[in-house]
């Protein structure tokens, strides 16, 4: 009996490891020291920024010492990551059993609420919508705002935490979806034909006609992009910054049954009838990933914020859990029914909506486990009260999942759903309108072009790796010749001073040739310009006044 | 014999002292010689009035000044106090002076030569050069002189000490002191005019030195050349300056002389020695000094100096040398400075908290007390017993039985054994535990059938249970339902798949699945299973064949003997000892209570179960029960009695009937059925369908514990309970050995025969876990038979993996190189064909991303959009790719790392504070 503690106290890998190593002890270390390389080791593990490369080799001395210096500063800013921690003041807690007997999915909503702080209990409620059939909802990126679409045209946003409504309007046609764009101020709807945005009083500002009959909609905030899938399976991109139809790409596998989005790295996931789900890209007219993962149509998808795992569910009762990055079933489960919808949250649980109930799983899967384990029961359960779950969602930064059903909206408590800690850079739960702005311009300084979209989102800057020949053969031979004043003009864009700089620094070369003449042809037409407007001030200012007429 | 001393202390006895200044004189003289020989046909003393008549000529206060000091004692006394408070005054200034005396020589006199150029204010000037400028440049008037002297005369070895020595400013200071002693000294003998004319030869060569250092301070030789060129231009009018004024003759002369004699005439020749001049006479007594030189060359006469343009050569190059040396000694800290990351000025390092530590504090100790006051208190704290350090604490011993004390080793070793027995016990513990808890759940499960028997016959008794024609009612019902209209190769179903209806009709869907479910529920009514047996059966060990009760028992006796046995194992040397022994019989004692109280049970159990079946005899193997309708299939086979087999069929038999008739009399089970048969249908729990073959072949633990994930499904399923509970088991005996793909296993194909199926009774225990995984597969299978989604996914794999393979391209024209047309033989068409062939690479089917995931596609084209922010090549000075690529890694934006390291990574090269900034200190050697 008593050996068996000591056999379980045997392995000393911790249990965040993912692959259990026992390293023999360093004798010379002291203890000082193996604390510090403790340290850095579980720093590098939560925050590390990819494996180290080895500058012992390099031979240049300048670029080893940068290099070194590089390495130094990765480390610091790992080690300085995980000692910021300290400043995450709140933490996340799941419910817990306290024995073997009990079982968490057994804790109804009423005894939640019953339990926790008033404030907290608030957000628990339900919203009774039983006219106008089943609810989409959806919540905005910072999780204040909650969006609500019946299928029968009523669409509606409020704060939900202060129970506000911002506007309620009526359409009179079937919407399809809806979606929040990049901030609460616009939202796309789905509706019976094409897809329309409206601002967040419900004024009709856009009619985006090039989607037709859309029945999903996805949105990348990073890119600005709104994507749809129609009827067709057609998959459009849509910037809204600058209203351009990015791509439009025919999957050929008829009217998709789920779509999602990887946060990760932006690639749209589609669901299809014949079980496969595909992987899209807004730069490929072919799917990058297909996969099979279910034998009837995907009824939904969902993806975890770290772009590692996909959760999928289809009409064959089976909920399967992908690892994305190696394209590997991990695990397989039943659900009871066919299930509805499915969303994870910020800290992986995931909520699968199926026939009248939800089911909330946690540990589908661990990113810091060498071996997925297998749940045996679900960690929350909610439902049977005949309100048919048509779409579920988790609120941003909250402990909430939202549900959408034919009865309305039901929006429950799930314990230790929601990231804890904000990040404030990244998306504020409390923002003013003028932080909520100034997030606007940087978001929109800092958009990444539809072409920055690939499966490893880190790809931008790296070396092309394709042969010379290979180059050779790709070149687009057809390809119209540069204009020499448009490549100019391009080049100084914006600029007054930069064409200025440029032309003078082309008429400086002593090389005559057709861009060259070019140029100054350019550089003169900009003189005599300048002279004229400079006669006009000066006829302006009359004779007296004429010498203090800006030179340019 | 003051006034000797005073003159023949600063030459001789006391070089040291005297240093600056006479180095100075010495230099001058060198001049003196060098101006000499080039005018020495006309003008033999100009050399040494020159410089003088040029300061003279620059500013008349000056002269006036000096006049001052020639009449005046008290000014000439001023002079030297002047010069002593002067030296530690600039060694405060500059505060690297005192220090580095050595190494600023080359850098200071640069310095100097500047500030002097600069300074235009006379006064000021010709201060500065009286004193400290004098000393500083003397390093660079020396080697100048030195170079020379060298060459005239080699036994100039005093002078050359001198230098030596004069290059510390640390003895300079001294030197300064000594200086102005001898100084008063000589006032106090000397007339005045005698010590003029040494300062007027410092002055001089000050101001010699001053223009000499500009030059080469600008690294200039041509501006040097010309400098020292149009030195004698400037001579010249100078004297022709002097010429006109009068009444410095005198001074002229006195200065003039002295060389003049050293050179070739006495002062006798000339007729002088009766001069009673106080000047004259001092000069004289030095002329008589250096002729009474003993030293080897001091009295030589001096060789003829180098050309000016040779001197001039010399003098550059060793200027060069040494203003390289000390340039070079920055080198490092420009190095420093260019390859640190961030330069703030003022620099850290002249702060005046420079290298104080301000880490963290260390705790204070006796031994690590910096200072006094700590090593007292730490002592006073020592000694009223508050020492921080900690006592060590004292060895434990260890002694065995006897009192003797145990060596390390001895300790370990007893550990060692004691760790043994324990594992030992703990592993017995375990096998009577698990012994246990089997007879333990045994004796339950005869309880609980004894119930339900009984409730079954007071169900019978009350008439709930079916009829025959009930029964048949039943089954007309069930054939209805079959030729009814949603069925699967009805029109309607057949009419919705073309359609794909299942897509967007949620009637349809629900349509399905509603068929599905009855044409489930159907199967299974007819098929007659129970999943409650099931469960039941799940404890069971599947290794033998035989799990009987009796079987069991007459099993669990044999271990327990076996348990038993092994206590009265001969023990190993090490067991003898007492305290084993002790430790050893008093978990054996525990054990053994264990095992008795096993056999207890046992025995009582057996005592019931013979009290309850007189006629049956309680051996192994021959019991049999009354009612086996709870546990059809877990019956032995026992093959030796046939007899036995066929009561056993008639009564598994029965027990079917029976158990149909309770399921039908269950009318309320309905409508839980129709609601939630599916709903079980679904709900298996996943871990047996992911791994059929692997449940049938695991031991019992991994399938309890399955059963158990399928209670908690069950309980979460309560109203399902009832029509789940009833399920008949039997069907999927067979559907599981069968085969465990999904289509292959139709359950419905031959399940009228069903003993055929259950004899298989080695899988008879886990099978009751399987079936509803099975059926699930078959389920999903059937539902979506319509279409092959897997064949169809890997046929599209293998195109795409043809597309992308490599291909062979046959580049061959008809016609060219050959014979084209009627009349060419099939033979020869061949021929030519496939002649010119070129090979397009592609992607290699095993080389494919995906080669080994069967369900999944990847796209291996490239992505061309993505080339635009792909470096075209590897920027410069970069070896590799890992070590450009790792260098983009480092995110730049405040959102991706805290605050700290954003502001270190934007911080700007060089910051500049508000406020005076020091300089760089000077670097040392």
């Amino acid at each position: 009996m008593e050996g068996e503690p000591a056999v379980a106290r045997a392995p000393t890998a911790r249990k965040s490891d993912a692959i259990v190593t026992h390293k023999p002890r360093t004798d010379m270390a002291t203890r000082a020291e193996r604390e510090k390389a403790r340290r850095i080791r579980d720093a590098q593990q939560a925050y590390g920024r990819g494996k180290q490369i080895n500058t012992k080799q390099i031979k240049d001395k300048k670029l080893r010492r940068n290099l070194k210096q590089l390495e130094a500063k990765y480390q610091s800013a790992t080690l300085r990551a995980k000692d910021a921690e300290i400043l995450l003041e709140n933490t996340s807690g799941f419910l817990e059993a306290e024995g073997e007997l009990e079982r968490t999915y057994k804790v109804q909503q009423d005894e939640i609420v019953a339990n926790v702080a008033v404030e907290t209990a608030k957000k628990r409620f339900e919203l009774k919508l039983d006219q106008l059939g089943p609810y989409l909802c959806d919540y905005s990126r910072n999780g204040r705002e909650l969006l609500l679409g019946g299928r029968k045209g009523h669409v509606a946003t409020m704060d939900w935490r202060e129970g506000k409504l911002g506007c309620e309007i009526q359409l009179g046609e079937t919407v399809r979806d809806v979606k929040w764009l990049h901030n609460n101020q616009f939202f796309a709807v789905a509706q019976k034909k094409y897809v329309y945005i409206y601002d967040r009083n419900g004024v009709e500002i856009h009619c985006l006609r090039k989607h037709s009959e859309v029945t999903h909609m996805e949105f990348l905030p990073y890119h600005f992009l709104l994507a749809t899938m129609n009827t067709g399976g057609v998959l459009k991109y849509q910037d809204t910054s600058t209203g351009q139809i990015v791509a439009e790409l025919p999957s050929r596998l008829g009217p998709p049954t789920s779509l999602t989005h990887n946060p990760y790295n932006a690639i749209i996931h589609a669901g299809h009838q014949n079980g496969t789900v595909t992987l899209w890209s807004p730069n490929s007219a072919e799917p990058l990933v297909k996969l099979l993962a279910h034998r009837g149509p995907v009824r939904g998808v969902a993806v975890d914020r770290e772009g590692r795992y996909m959760v999928s569910a289809g009409q064959d009762a089976r909920m399967a859990v992908w690892d994305i990055r190696m394209f590997k079933e991990v695990n397989t489960y039943s659900t009871y029914t066919p299930a509805s919808s499915l969303a994870i949250s910020d800290t992986g649980l995931t909520a699968v909506g199926w026939g009248t109930s939800t089911t909330i799983w946690k540990g589908l899967f661990d990113k810091n486990l060498a071996e997925q384990q297998r749940q045996s029961h679900p960690y929350m359960k909610w439902g049977r009260e005949g309100k048919t779950v048509e779409r579920v969602r988790w609120c941003p930064f909250e402990d909430v999942l939202g549900i959408g059903h034919d009865k309305g909206f039901s929006s429950i408590i799930v314990p230790g759903a929601g990231e804890a800690n904000f990040d404030a850079f990244e998306a504020n739960p409390f923002e003013t309108a003028k932080q909520r702005q100034e997030t606007e311009v940087k978001g929109l300084l800092n958009k990444l072009a539809p072409e920055m979209i690939a499966l490893d989102p880190n790809f931008v800057g790296n070396v092309d790796l394709r042969s010379d020949a290979q180059r050779r053969a790709e070149r687009d031979l057809d390809a119209k010749p540069v204009d020499v004043a448009e490549e100019i003009r391009n080049r100084a864009r914006g600029k007054n001073g930069a064409l200025k700089k440029y032309l003078r620094k082309q008429r400086k070369r002593n090389i005559i040739d057709e861009k060259r003449l070019r140029v100054d042809e350019l550089w003169k037409e900009q003189q005599k310009k300048n002279d004229k407007k400079r006669k006009e001030v000066e006829e302006d200012l009359g004779p007296a006044l004429s010498r203090f007429a800006k030179k340019e | 014999m003051p006034g000797r001393q005073a003159h023949g202390r600063p030459l001789l006895a006391q070089p040291k002292a005297k240093a600056g200044p006479k180095k100075s004189k010495s230099r001058a003289q060198a001049n003196a010689l060098n101006a000499f020989n080039i005018a020495q046909e006309r003008f033999p003393t100009k050399e040494k009035k020159t410089p003088r008549a040029r300061e003279l000529d620059a500013e008349i206060e000056k002269k006036h000044a000096r006049d001052d000091e020639d009449e005046d004692e008290e000014d000439e006394e001023e002079g030297p106090r002047r010069k002593k408070v002067k030296a530690p005054k600039r060694g405060a200034t500059m505060d690297g002076d005192v220090e580095f005396g050595s190494d600023s020589e080359g850098n200071e006199w640069q310095l100097g030569g500047l500030a002097d150029d600069d300074d235009d204010s006379e006064i000021e000037s010709e201060d500065a050069f009286g004193d400290s400028d004098n000393e500083m440049f003397q390093g660079y008037t020396f080697r100048g002189s030195k170079s020379s002297k060298s060459k005239d005369d080699d036994s100039d070895d005093s002078d050359d000490s001198n230098d030596d020595l004069g290059e510390t400013l640390g003895e300079e200071a001294i030197d300064l002191a000594t200086a102005l002693d001898q100084f008063e000294e000589e006032s106090e003998e000397e007339p005045e005019g005698e010590e003029g004319s040494e300062e007027e030869s410092e002055e001089e060569d000050d101001s010699d030195e001053s223009g000499g250092s500009d030059d080469d301070d600008d690294d200039d030789d041509v501006e040097d050349d010309s400098d020292e060129e149009a030195d004698p231009e400037k001579l010249k009018e100078l004297k022709g300056l002097i010429s006109g004024f009068g009444g410095e003759a005198n001074d002229d002369d006195e200065s003039s002389k002295p060389s003049s004699n050293q050179q070739k005439i006495d002062l006798g020749d000339l007729g002088l020695s009766g001069l009673n001049d106080p000047f004259m006479k001092q000069s004289v007594k030095l002329l008589k000094k250096e002729s009474k030189e003993t030293r080897p060359g001091a009295t030589k006469k001096l060789a003829v100096p180098l050309s000016r343009r040779e001197q001039g050569r010399l003098d550059r190059a060793v200027a060069y040398e040494k203003t390289n040396e000390t340039l070079d000694r920055w080198t490092e800290t420009v190095k420093q400075n260019r390859r640190a990351e961030h330069l703030i000025f003022p620099l850290p390092q002249e702060s005046d908290s420079y290298g104080l530590d301000r880490s963290e504090l260390q705790p204070l100790s006796l031994k690590s007390a910096a200072n006094e006051l700590e090593s007292t208190i730490m002592g006073i704290m020592e000694q009223s017993g508050l020492s921080l350090e900690k006592e060590k604490k004292p060895k434990k011993q260890e002694f065995d039985e006897e009192g003797n004390l145990l060596t390390r080793k001895q300790v370990l070793e007893r550990k060692r054994i004691e760790r043994e027995i324990n594992s030992r016990e703990a592993k017995r513990a375990k096998r009577i535990k698990k012994i246990k808890s089997k007879a333990y759940h045994r004796v339950h499960r005869k309880q609980r059938e004894r119930d339900e028997m009984a409730t079954k016959e007071a169900m019978a008794e009350a008439g709930e249970i079916d009829s025959e024609e009930e029964r048949e009612a039943q089954d007309r019902r069930r054939a209805l339902e079959r030729v009814g209209q949603r069925h699967k190769d009805s029109k309607w179903a057949k009419m919705g798949s073309k359609a794909k209806r299942a897509v967007w009709d949620d009637d349809f869907r629900s349509g399905l699945t509603e068929m599905a479910r009855k044409d489930e529920e159907l199967r299974r009514r007819k098929e007659g299973k129970s999943s409650r047996a099931a469960g039941d059966d799940s404890d069971e060990t599947s290794s033998s064949g035989s799990d009987s009760d009796d079987d069991d028992v007459a099993k669990i006796r044999r271990q327990l003997d076996e348990l038993e046995q092994d206590d009265d194992e001969p023990q190993s040397r090490l067991m003898k000892m007492k305290f084993m022994q002790k430790a050893e019989a008093a978990r054996k004692k525990a054990n053994d209570d264990l095992i008795q109280e096993i056999r207890r049970e046992l025995d009582g159990e057996e005592a019931q179960v013979s009290g309850d079946e007189e006629e049956k005899g309680g051996e192994i193997g021959r019991r049999q029960y009354g009612n086996g309708a709870a546990n059809p299939f877990s019956m032995p086979q026992d093959s030796s009695s046939s007899i036995a087999r066929e009561a056993k069929e008639k009564r598994s038999k029965e027990a079917r009937k029976e158990r149909e008739e309770v399921r039908f009399a269950n009318g309320d089970g309905a409508p839980h059925i129709a609601n939630g048969s599916v709903n079980q249908a679904w709900s298996t729990p996943a871990e047996t369908t992911s791994s059929i073959a692997g449940a049938w072949s695991q031991g019992d633990s991994r399938r309890k514990k399955s059963s158990s994930a399928r209670a908690d499904d069950l309980d979460l399923n309560a109203n399902i309970l009832t029509a789940s509970s009833s399920q008949p088991s039997k069907p999927k005996t067979k559907s599981s050995s069968s085969s465990s793909t999904p289509k292959t296993s139709r359950p419905q194909d031959d399940n009228d025969d069903d003993d055929t199926s259950s004899d298989d009774d080695s899988d008879a225990d886990s099978e009751n876990r399987l079936p509803l995984a099975i059926r699930d597969k078959a389920l999903v299978a059937r539902a979506f038979a319509g279409e092959d989604v897997v064949a169809e996914f890997q046929r599209e794999k293998d195109e795409i993996a043809e597309a992308d393979d490599d291909k062979i391209i046959d580049n061959t024209l008809p016609g060219w190189g050959s014979w084209v047309g009627e009349g060419i033989s099939a033979r020869e068409k061949k021929r030519h064909q496939g002649r010119f062939l070129t090979k397009v690479e592609g992607i290699k089917k095993k080389d494919r991303k995906d080669a080994k995931l069967d369900k999944v596609i990847i796209n291996e084209k490239r992505v061309k959009k993505n080339d635009r922010y792909l470096a075209s090549q590897l920027p410069f000075p970069f070896e590799s790719r890992q070590q450009y690529e790792r260098a983009l890694r480092l995110p730049v934006g405040p959102e991706w790392m805290t605050k700290e390291t954003f502001q270190e990574n934007t911080k700007p090269r060089v910051i500049i504070k508000q406020g005076i900034i020091k300089p760089m200190s000077k670097p040392t050697a």
